[in-house]
Protein backbone atom coordinates (compact mmCIF):
# COMPACT_ATOMS: atom_id res chain seq x y z
CA UNK A 1 0.00 0.00 0.00
CA UNK A 2 1.04 3.20 -0.82
CA UNK A 3 2.34 5.81 2.16
CA UNK A 4 1.33 9.06 1.67
CA UNK A 5 2.46 12.23 2.92
CA UNK A 6 0.04 12.66 6.02
CA UNK A 7 0.11 16.64 5.42
CA UNK A 8 -1.23 15.41 1.74
CA UNK A 9 -3.51 12.80 2.69
CA UNK A 10 -5.32 15.37 5.00
CA UNK A 11 -6.14 17.50 2.25
CA UNK A 12 -6.96 15.32 -0.09
CA UNK A 13 -9.56 13.59 2.60
CA UNK A 14 -10.76 17.28 3.06
CA UNK A 15 -11.35 17.47 -0.70
CA UNK A 16 -13.24 14.07 -0.99
CA UNK A 17 -15.23 15.27 2.11
CA UNK A 18 -16.38 18.75 0.50
CA UNK A 19 -17.18 16.73 -2.82
CA UNK A 20 -18.91 13.89 -1.16
CA UNK A 21 -21.21 16.69 0.85
CA UNK A 22 -21.71 18.48 -2.39
CA UNK A 23 -23.00 15.07 -3.73
CA UNK A 24 -25.88 14.62 -1.45
CA UNK A 25 -26.75 18.30 -1.27
CA UNK A 26 -26.81 17.74 -4.91
CA UNK A 27 -28.80 14.82 -5.14
CA UNK A 28 -31.20 15.26 -2.19
CA UNK A 29 -32.20 18.89 -4.33
CA UNK A 30 -32.78 16.59 -7.03
CA UNK A 31 -35.00 14.48 -4.76
CA UNK A 32 -32.75 10.72 -4.94
CA UNK A 33 -35.11 8.26 -4.30
CA UNK A 34 -32.36 6.23 -2.69
CA UNK A 35 -31.34 8.85 -0.11
CA UNK A 36 -34.64 9.37 0.99
CA UNK A 37 -34.88 5.60 1.65
CA UNK A 38 -32.16 6.14 3.82
CA UNK A 39 -34.14 8.92 5.69
CA UNK A 40 -37.02 6.23 6.17
CA UNK A 41 -34.81 3.70 7.36
CA UNK A 42 -32.68 5.59 9.99
CA UNK A 43 -36.03 7.39 11.47
CA UNK A 44 -37.41 3.95 11.44
CA UNK A 45 -34.43 3.11 14.24
CA UNK A 46 -33.81 6.35 15.79
CA UNK A 47 -37.47 7.79 16.20
CA UNK A 48 -39.55 4.73 18.65
CA UNK A 49 -35.84 5.06 20.75
CA UNK A 50 -35.95 8.68 20.88
CA UNK A 51 -39.77 8.33 21.88
CA UNK A 52 -39.23 5.96 24.25
CA UNK A 53 -36.97 8.10 26.07
CA UNK A 54 -39.54 10.33 27.10
CA UNK A 55 -40.38 8.92 30.51
CA UNK A 56 -37.00 9.00 31.73
CA UNK A 57 -36.17 12.17 30.67
CA UNK A 58 -39.33 14.06 30.99
CA UNK A 59 -38.94 14.17 34.87
CA UNK A 60 -35.89 16.02 33.85
CA UNK A 61 -37.26 18.50 31.45
CA UNK A 62 -40.15 19.36 33.04
CA UNK A 63 -37.85 20.69 36.09
CA UNK A 64 -35.48 22.66 34.06
CA UNK A 65 -39.00 24.24 32.53
CA UNK A 66 -40.56 25.25 35.51
CA UNK A 67 -37.10 26.23 36.62
CA UNK A 68 -36.14 28.40 33.73
CA UNK A 69 -40.03 29.16 32.29
CA UNK A 70 -41.72 30.52 36.17
CA UNK A 71 -41.42 34.38 35.28
CA UNK A 72 -42.56 33.42 31.76
CA UNK A 73 -45.52 31.54 33.08
CA UNK A 74 -46.66 34.14 35.35
CA UNK A 75 -47.06 36.40 32.86
CA UNK A 76 -48.39 34.18 30.61
CA UNK A 77 -50.96 34.09 33.12
CA UNK A 78 -51.64 37.40 33.86
CA UNK A 79 -52.29 37.73 29.97
CA UNK A 80 -54.46 35.45 29.33
CA UNK A 81 -56.65 36.29 32.40
CA UNK A 82 -56.37 39.38 30.59
CA UNK A 83 -57.18 37.85 26.82
CA UNK A 84 -60.29 35.65 28.49
CA UNK A 85 -61.75 39.56 30.19
CA UNK A 86 -61.61 40.26 27.13
CA UNK A 87 -63.02 37.47 24.90
CA UNK A 88 -65.86 37.06 27.33
CA UNK A 89 -66.31 41.13 26.09
CA UNK A 90 -66.20 40.62 22.88
CA UNK A 91 -68.07 37.24 23.17
CA UNK A 92 -71.92 38.25 21.29
CA UNK A 93 -69.83 39.97 18.75
CA UNK A 94 -67.33 36.86 17.80
CA UNK A 95 -70.92 34.90 17.77
CA UNK A 96 -72.51 37.35 15.44
CA UNK A 97 -69.44 37.68 13.34
CA UNK A 98 -69.31 33.67 13.27
CA UNK A 99 -72.73 33.36 12.50
CA UNK A 100 -72.90 35.90 9.20
CA UNK A 101 -69.35 34.09 8.27
CA UNK A 102 -71.68 31.01 8.16
CA UNK A 103 -74.42 32.39 6.16
CA UNK A 104 -71.80 33.61 3.75
CA UNK A 105 -69.92 30.27 2.93
CA UNK A 106 -73.94 28.62 3.08
CA UNK A 107 -74.99 31.23 0.84
CA UNK A 108 -72.23 30.44 -1.70
CA UNK A 109 -72.83 26.95 -1.03
CA UNK A 110 -69.38 26.04 0.22
CA UNK A 111 -69.23 22.31 1.76
CA UNK A 112 -65.63 22.64 3.85
CA UNK A 113 -63.22 19.45 2.51
CA UNK A 114 -66.37 18.85 0.12
CA UNK A 115 -66.72 15.37 1.66
CA UNK A 116 -63.27 14.25 0.56
CA UNK A 117 -61.71 11.09 2.44
CA UNK A 118 -58.94 12.46 4.84
CA UNK A 119 -56.50 11.51 7.53
CA UNK A 120 -55.85 12.95 10.71
CA UNK A 121 -52.06 13.43 11.51
CA UNK A 122 -49.86 14.32 14.22
CA UNK A 123 -47.56 16.92 14.00
CA UNK A 124 -44.13 15.86 14.86
CA UNK A 125 -41.99 18.01 17.70
CA UNK A 126 -39.02 18.66 16.59
CA UNK A 127 -38.00 22.16 17.14
CA UNK A 128 -34.22 23.02 16.20
CA UNK A 129 -33.02 26.51 16.72
CA UNK A 130 -33.07 27.39 13.72
CA UNK A 131 -36.72 28.59 12.14
CA UNK A 132 -38.32 26.65 9.07
CA UNK A 133 -41.07 26.95 6.27
CA UNK A 134 -42.17 23.08 6.98
CA UNK A 135 -43.41 20.87 9.55
CA UNK A 136 -43.02 17.25 9.73
CA UNK A 137 -45.92 14.92 10.22
CA UNK A 138 -46.81 11.42 10.93
CA UNK A 139 -48.44 10.16 8.51
CA UNK A 140 -47.18 8.86 4.73
CA UNK A 141 -47.39 7.27 1.60
CA UNK A 142 -48.49 4.14 3.76
CA UNK A 143 -51.86 6.10 4.91
CA UNK A 144 -52.72 7.40 1.33
CA UNK A 145 -50.64 10.59 1.73
CA UNK A 146 -49.61 12.00 -1.41
CA UNK A 147 -47.28 15.07 -2.60
CA UNK A 148 -49.50 18.28 -3.62
CA UNK A 149 -52.11 16.89 -0.79
CA UNK A 150 -53.89 19.91 0.84
CA UNK A 151 -53.58 20.28 4.74
CA UNK A 152 -55.89 21.93 6.95
CA UNK A 153 -56.80 22.41 10.68
CA UNK A 154 -60.42 22.72 11.83
CA UNK A 155 -59.71 26.11 11.44
CA UNK A 156 -58.46 26.62 7.85
CA UNK A 157 -55.47 25.85 5.47
CA UNK A 158 -52.21 25.34 6.81
CA UNK A 159 -50.28 24.40 3.60
CA UNK A 160 -49.66 21.60 0.95
CA UNK A 161 -47.43 18.69 1.27
CA UNK A 162 -44.60 18.57 -0.31
CA UNK A 163 -42.18 15.64 0.36
CA UNK A 164 -43.57 12.14 1.41
CA UNK A 165 -41.84 8.99 3.20
CA UNK A 166 -43.57 5.50 3.83
CA UNK A 167 -44.25 6.61 7.62
CA UNK A 168 -44.04 10.59 7.68
CA UNK A 169 -44.70 13.50 5.32
CA UNK A 170 -43.61 17.38 5.14
CA UNK A 171 -45.74 19.96 4.19
CA UNK A 172 -45.39 23.69 3.31
CA UNK A 173 -46.82 25.96 5.24
CA UNK A 174 -48.44 28.86 3.76
CA UNK A 175 -46.38 31.58 5.22
CA UNK A 176 -43.26 30.40 3.22
CA UNK A 177 -42.61 33.61 1.22
CA UNK A 178 -43.76 32.99 -2.75
CA UNK A 179 -45.67 30.59 -1.60
CA UNK A 180 -48.25 30.74 -4.52
CA UNK A 181 -51.95 30.47 -3.50
CA UNK A 182 -55.09 30.80 -5.77
CA UNK A 183 -57.50 32.45 -3.46
CA UNK A 184 -61.28 33.81 -3.77
CA UNK A 185 -62.55 36.70 -1.89
CA UNK A 186 -65.88 35.62 -0.48
CA UNK A 187 -68.76 38.01 -1.49
CA UNK A 188 -67.11 39.67 -4.22
CA UNK A 189 -65.73 36.44 -6.07
CA UNK A 190 -62.58 38.55 -6.63
CA UNK A 191 -60.09 35.54 -7.73
CA UNK A 192 -56.54 36.38 -7.30
CA UNK A 193 -53.01 34.68 -6.39
CA UNK A 194 -51.62 35.14 -2.97
CA UNK A 195 -48.27 34.87 -1.84
CA UNK A 196 -46.93 34.04 1.52
CA UNK A 197 -44.60 36.85 3.10
CA UNK A 198 -42.32 34.62 6.08
CA UNK A 199 -43.02 33.60 9.96
CA UNK A 200 -46.00 35.38 11.20
CA UNK A 201 -47.14 37.80 8.18
CA UNK A 202 -50.17 37.98 5.98
CA UNK A 203 -50.42 36.15 2.87
CA UNK A 204 -50.03 39.45 0.15
CA UNK A 205 -52.02 39.97 -3.26
CA UNK A 206 -50.00 42.78 -5.53
CA UNK A 207 -52.17 42.82 -8.64
CA UNK A 208 -55.41 41.41 -10.06
CA UNK A 209 -57.41 43.16 -7.85
CA UNK A 210 -58.84 46.01 -9.89
CA UNK A 211 -59.77 49.35 -8.24
CA UNK A 212 -63.50 49.33 -8.78
CA UNK A 213 -63.79 46.04 -6.66
CA UNK A 214 -65.54 46.80 -3.77
CA UNK A 215 -63.16 44.73 -0.87
CA UNK A 216 -63.42 45.09 3.14
CA UNK A 217 -61.08 44.56 5.94
CA UNK A 218 -62.70 41.07 7.51
CA UNK A 219 -63.85 39.41 4.19
CA UNK A 220 -63.38 35.95 4.49
CA UNK A 221 -61.06 34.51 2.02
CA UNK A 222 -60.97 30.52 0.35
CA UNK A 223 -58.99 28.60 -2.56
CA UNK A 224 -60.62 29.44 -5.83
CA UNK A 225 -60.38 26.18 -6.80
CA UNK A 226 -60.10 27.65 -10.60
CA UNK A 227 -58.43 24.87 -13.34
CA UNK A 228 -55.31 24.21 -12.52
CA UNK A 229 -55.36 25.07 -9.19
CA UNK A 230 -52.94 22.69 -6.47
CA UNK A 231 -55.84 22.98 -4.17
CA UNK A 232 -59.25 22.05 -4.31
CA UNK A 233 -62.26 25.00 -4.23
CA UNK A 234 -63.40 27.22 -0.77
CA UNK A 235 -60.87 25.74 1.27
CA UNK A 236 -61.15 28.44 4.29
CA UNK A 237 -58.00 30.55 4.53
CA UNK A 238 -58.33 33.40 6.05
CA UNK A 239 -59.52 37.01 6.11
CA UNK A 240 -58.65 39.95 4.33
CA UNK A 241 -56.30 42.32 7.18
CA UNK A 242 -55.55 45.45 4.88
CA UNK A 243 -56.39 46.65 1.94
CA UNK A 244 -54.10 49.43 -0.06
CA UNK A 245 -54.52 51.13 -3.23
CA UNK A 246 -51.34 51.12 -5.59
CA UNK A 247 -51.86 54.31 -7.70
CA UNK A 248 -49.15 53.41 -10.10
CA UNK A 249 -50.47 49.92 -11.08
CA UNK A 250 -54.17 51.47 -10.41
CA UNK A 251 -55.01 48.26 -8.54
CA UNK A 252 -55.45 47.52 -5.01
CA UNK A 253 -53.01 44.75 -2.86
CA UNK A 254 -54.35 42.85 -0.21
CA UNK A 255 -53.13 40.93 2.48
CA UNK A 256 -55.16 38.11 4.42
CA UNK A 257 -54.28 37.15 7.38
CA UNK A 258 -54.42 33.00 7.70
CA UNK A 259 -57.00 31.81 10.08
CA UNK A 260 -55.04 28.36 11.22
CA UNK A 261 -52.39 29.44 14.10
CA UNK A 262 -49.05 28.52 11.44
CA UNK A 263 -47.29 28.62 14.46
CA UNK A 264 -48.85 25.98 16.68
CA UNK A 265 -49.58 23.36 15.12
CA UNK A 266 -50.73 19.96 16.83
CA UNK A 267 -53.04 17.98 14.75
CA UNK A 268 -53.73 18.55 11.42
CA UNK A 269 -55.70 16.98 8.74
CA UNK A 270 -54.76 16.00 4.97
CA UNK A 271 -57.22 15.69 2.51
CA UNK A 272 -56.33 12.93 0.36
CA UNK A 273 -57.00 15.14 -2.95
CA UNK A 274 -54.57 15.82 -5.57
CA UNK A 275 -54.43 17.60 -9.02
CA UNK A 276 -53.84 15.48 -12.14
CA UNK A 277 -50.24 14.43 -12.49
CA UNK A 278 -49.17 15.43 -9.03
CA UNK A 279 -50.08 12.82 -7.59
CA UNK A 280 -46.98 10.64 -6.72
CA UNK A 281 -45.52 10.05 -3.74
CA UNK B 1 8.57 15.05 32.29
CA UNK B 2 8.60 15.13 28.58
CA UNK B 3 10.60 11.89 28.29
CA UNK B 4 8.19 9.94 30.85
CA UNK B 5 5.38 10.97 28.79
CA UNK B 6 7.34 9.61 25.43
CA UNK B 7 8.36 6.41 27.27
CA UNK B 8 5.07 5.60 28.32
CA UNK B 9 3.53 6.35 25.03
CA UNK B 10 6.16 4.34 22.83
CA UNK B 11 4.90 1.37 25.78
CA UNK B 12 1.23 1.84 24.92
CA UNK B 13 -0.41 0.01 22.70
CA UNK B 14 -1.54 3.28 21.12
CA UNK B 15 1.60 3.12 19.47
CA UNK B 16 0.97 0.91 17.31
CA UNK B 17 -1.92 2.91 16.22
CA UNK B 18 -0.26 5.58 15.37
CA UNK B 19 2.49 3.64 13.37
CA UNK B 20 -0.65 2.28 11.40
CA UNK B 21 -2.05 5.82 11.08
CA UNK B 22 1.27 7.23 9.40
CA UNK B 23 1.66 4.40 7.11
CA UNK B 24 -2.51 5.23 5.95
CA UNK B 25 -3.67 1.93 7.17
CA UNK B 26 -4.88 3.28 10.17
CA UNK B 27 -8.92 2.98 8.99
CA UNK B 28 -8.06 -0.55 7.19
CA UNK B 29 -6.81 -1.91 10.41
CA UNK B 30 -8.36 -5.09 12.10
CA UNK B 31 -7.47 -4.81 15.41
CA UNK B 32 -9.97 -5.98 18.57
CA UNK B 33 -8.54 -1.88 19.59
CA UNK B 34 -10.50 -0.65 16.42
CA UNK B 35 -13.51 -2.89 16.94
CA UNK B 36 -13.78 -1.48 20.63
CA UNK B 37 -14.12 2.38 19.16
CA UNK B 38 -16.21 1.38 16.73
CA UNK B 39 -18.32 0.45 19.14
CA UNK B 40 -18.06 3.44 21.24
CA UNK B 41 -18.87 5.51 18.03
CA UNK B 42 -22.10 4.28 17.23
CA UNK B 43 -22.95 4.00 21.06
CA UNK B 44 -22.25 7.97 21.65
CA UNK B 45 -23.38 8.90 18.47
CA UNK B 46 -26.89 7.20 18.92
CA UNK B 47 -27.18 9.16 22.65
CA UNK B 48 -26.30 12.47 21.74
CA UNK B 49 -28.43 12.23 18.53
CA UNK B 50 -31.73 11.33 20.52
CA UNK B 51 -30.70 13.74 23.30
CA UNK B 52 -30.81 16.07 20.73
CA UNK B 53 -33.75 14.95 18.99
CA UNK B 54 -35.83 14.63 21.73
CA UNK B 55 -34.63 16.24 25.17
CA UNK B 56 -32.30 19.85 24.12
CA UNK B 57 -35.54 20.96 22.69
CA UNK B 58 -37.23 21.09 26.25
CA UNK B 59 -34.00 22.07 27.93
CA UNK B 60 -33.53 25.62 26.29
CA UNK B 61 -31.87 28.80 27.67
CA UNK B 62 -33.09 32.12 26.33
CA UNK B 63 -35.15 29.90 24.14
CA UNK B 64 -31.52 28.37 22.84
CA UNK B 65 -31.49 24.72 22.80
CA UNK B 66 -27.56 23.04 23.18
CA UNK B 67 -25.76 22.09 19.79
CA UNK B 68 -23.88 19.23 21.46
CA UNK B 69 -23.64 17.51 18.36
CA UNK B 70 -21.57 20.08 16.65
CA UNK B 71 -19.66 20.51 19.86
CA UNK B 72 -19.19 16.49 20.03
CA UNK B 73 -17.68 16.59 16.57
CA UNK B 74 -14.92 19.49 17.42
CA UNK B 75 -14.16 17.55 20.76
CA UNK B 76 -14.07 14.47 18.49
CA UNK B 77 -11.20 16.17 16.37
CA UNK B 78 -9.44 17.72 19.28
CA UNK B 79 -8.93 14.04 20.82
CA UNK B 80 -8.98 11.87 18.20
CA UNK B 81 -6.74 13.99 15.30
CA UNK B 82 -8.32 15.30 11.73
CA UNK B 83 -8.89 12.06 10.18
CA UNK B 84 -10.99 10.73 13.25
CA UNK B 85 -12.87 14.31 13.37
CA UNK B 86 -13.55 14.58 10.04
CA UNK B 87 -15.16 11.25 9.52
CA UNK B 88 -16.78 11.54 12.87
CA UNK B 89 -17.96 15.00 12.25
CA UNK B 90 -19.28 13.75 8.41
CA UNK B 91 -21.14 10.92 9.27
CA UNK B 92 -22.65 12.37 12.34
CA UNK B 93 -23.55 15.75 10.44
CA UNK B 94 -25.01 13.55 7.74
CA UNK B 95 -26.80 11.19 10.56
CA UNK B 96 -28.64 14.30 12.14
CA UNK B 97 -29.08 15.55 8.48
CA UNK B 98 -31.70 12.70 8.15
CA UNK B 99 -34.21 14.31 10.71
CA UNK B 100 -33.90 17.99 10.00
CA UNK B 101 -35.51 19.82 6.56
CA UNK B 102 -32.57 21.44 5.88
CA UNK B 103 -30.24 20.11 3.08
CA UNK B 104 -29.25 16.45 3.34
CA UNK B 105 -25.42 16.94 3.17
CA UNK B 106 -25.34 20.57 4.94
CA UNK B 107 -24.30 19.38 8.34
CA UNK B 108 -22.26 16.39 6.80
CA UNK B 109 -20.01 19.33 5.17
CA UNK B 110 -19.94 21.86 8.09
CA UNK B 111 -19.54 19.44 10.95
CA UNK B 112 -16.71 17.71 8.65
CA UNK B 113 -15.00 20.12 7.84
CA UNK B 114 -15.36 21.69 11.80
CA UNK B 115 -14.40 17.81 12.62
CA UNK B 116 -11.00 17.97 10.35
CA UNK B 117 -10.39 21.96 11.53
CA UNK B 118 -10.44 20.51 15.36
CA UNK B 119 -7.91 17.89 14.60
CA UNK B 120 -5.46 20.67 13.34
CA UNK B 121 -4.99 21.68 17.07
CA UNK B 122 -4.82 17.88 18.28
CA UNK B 123 -2.29 19.30 20.48
CA UNK B 124 -1.67 18.12 24.48
CA UNK B 125 -2.33 21.94 26.12
CA UNK B 126 -5.55 21.65 24.80
CA UNK B 127 -6.70 18.54 26.41
CA UNK B 128 -4.40 19.40 29.60
CA UNK B 129 -6.43 22.92 30.07
CA UNK B 130 -9.82 23.16 30.78
CA UNK B 131 -10.30 26.52 29.59
CA UNK B 132 -8.27 25.58 26.55
CA UNK B 133 -10.72 23.00 25.53
CA UNK B 134 -13.79 26.00 26.49
CA UNK B 135 -12.33 28.19 24.34
CA UNK B 136 -11.63 25.43 21.22
CA UNK B 137 -14.84 24.08 21.52
CA UNK B 138 -16.99 27.62 22.02
CA UNK B 139 -15.47 29.08 19.50
CA UNK B 140 -15.53 26.14 16.88
CA UNK B 141 -19.27 25.64 17.53
CA UNK B 142 -19.75 29.25 17.18
CA UNK B 143 -17.99 29.29 13.38
CA UNK B 144 -19.75 25.93 12.58
CA UNK B 145 -23.54 27.76 13.87
CA UNK B 146 -22.67 30.85 11.42
CA UNK B 147 -20.95 28.75 8.50
CA UNK B 148 -24.42 26.38 8.66
CA UNK B 149 -26.26 29.09 8.66
CA UNK B 150 -24.22 30.97 6.12
CA UNK B 151 -24.01 28.05 3.37
CA UNK B 152 -27.71 27.25 4.29
CA UNK B 153 -28.88 30.91 3.15
CA UNK B 154 -26.52 30.60 0.27
CA UNK B 155 -28.33 27.31 -0.70
CA UNK B 156 -31.73 29.02 -0.80
CA UNK B 157 -32.87 28.48 3.05
CA UNK B 158 -34.23 32.14 3.52
CA UNK B 159 -35.95 29.99 6.61
CA UNK B 160 -32.97 30.41 8.30
CA UNK B 161 -32.90 34.70 7.54
CA UNK B 162 -35.90 34.51 9.82
CA UNK B 163 -34.45 32.55 12.96
CA UNK B 164 -32.11 34.12 15.50
CA UNK B 165 -28.81 33.81 14.43
CA UNK B 166 -26.58 36.18 16.56
CA UNK B 167 -28.30 35.06 19.72
CA UNK B 168 -28.28 31.11 18.72
CA UNK B 169 -24.56 31.63 17.76
CA UNK B 170 -23.78 33.37 21.15
CA UNK B 171 -25.82 31.18 23.51
CA UNK B 172 -25.45 27.81 21.72
CA UNK B 173 -21.48 28.23 21.62
CA UNK B 174 -21.64 29.26 25.37
CA UNK B 175 -23.34 26.28 26.24
CA UNK B 176 -20.74 24.33 24.64
CA UNK B 177 -17.70 25.82 25.94
CA UNK B 178 -19.27 25.14 29.46
CA UNK B 179 -19.59 21.48 28.71
CA UNK B 180 -16.21 21.35 27.05
CA UNK B 181 -14.62 19.42 29.83
CA UNK B 182 -17.93 16.60 29.92
CA UNK B 183 -17.43 16.46 25.57
CA UNK B 184 -13.91 15.83 25.56
CA UNK B 185 -14.05 13.20 28.24
CA UNK B 186 -16.78 12.00 26.52
CA UNK B 187 -14.82 12.04 22.84
CA UNK B 188 -11.66 10.58 25.08
CA UNK B 189 -14.09 7.47 26.13
CA UNK B 190 -15.54 7.46 22.46
CA UNK B 191 -12.16 6.50 20.94
CA UNK B 192 -10.93 4.26 23.69
CA UNK B 193 -7.65 5.95 24.55
CA UNK B 194 -6.32 7.91 27.54
CA UNK B 195 -6.68 11.43 27.62
CA UNK B 196 -4.38 13.89 29.19
CA UNK B 197 -0.46 13.86 28.20
CA UNK B 198 -0.21 11.32 25.56
CA UNK B 199 0.17 12.09 21.99
CA UNK B 200 -1.80 9.00 19.71
CA UNK B 201 -2.04 9.41 16.53
CA UNK B 202 -2.48 11.18 13.40
CA UNK B 203 -1.08 14.14 15.40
Amino acid sequence: MSVLDPRRRRRTLLILLLLTSITLLSLDYQGFRPLNRVQSAARGIVDPLAGSSDSITSPITNAWRSFTEFENLQDENSRLKDELAELRGNSIQASAAEDSLRALLEEIEIDYIGGADTVVAQVVDRPGNFESYSIEIDRGTDDGVRRGMPVVTSAGLVGRVSEVQASFSQVRLLHQPEFPLGIRVVGTGEVALARGQGIGQDLVVKEGIIEETIIKVGDPVVTSGIEGSSYPPDLVVGVISQVEFDTRLLEQEISVRPIADLEDLRFVTIILWTVDGDSEP
Amino acid sequence: METQNHDCFANSRIYSLRRWSESGELLGAISPMRSAWSLRVVIIALLVLIFHLDVSPDLRIAGIAAELPLGLAIAAGLTGGVERGAYFGFFFGFAIDLFFFTPIGLRALVFGTIGWAAGHLFLDRIEESPVMAAIAIGGGTALGLVSFAGLGIALGETALLESPITRIVLIASLINAVLAVLLMWVAHWMWAVDPLGHKRFDT
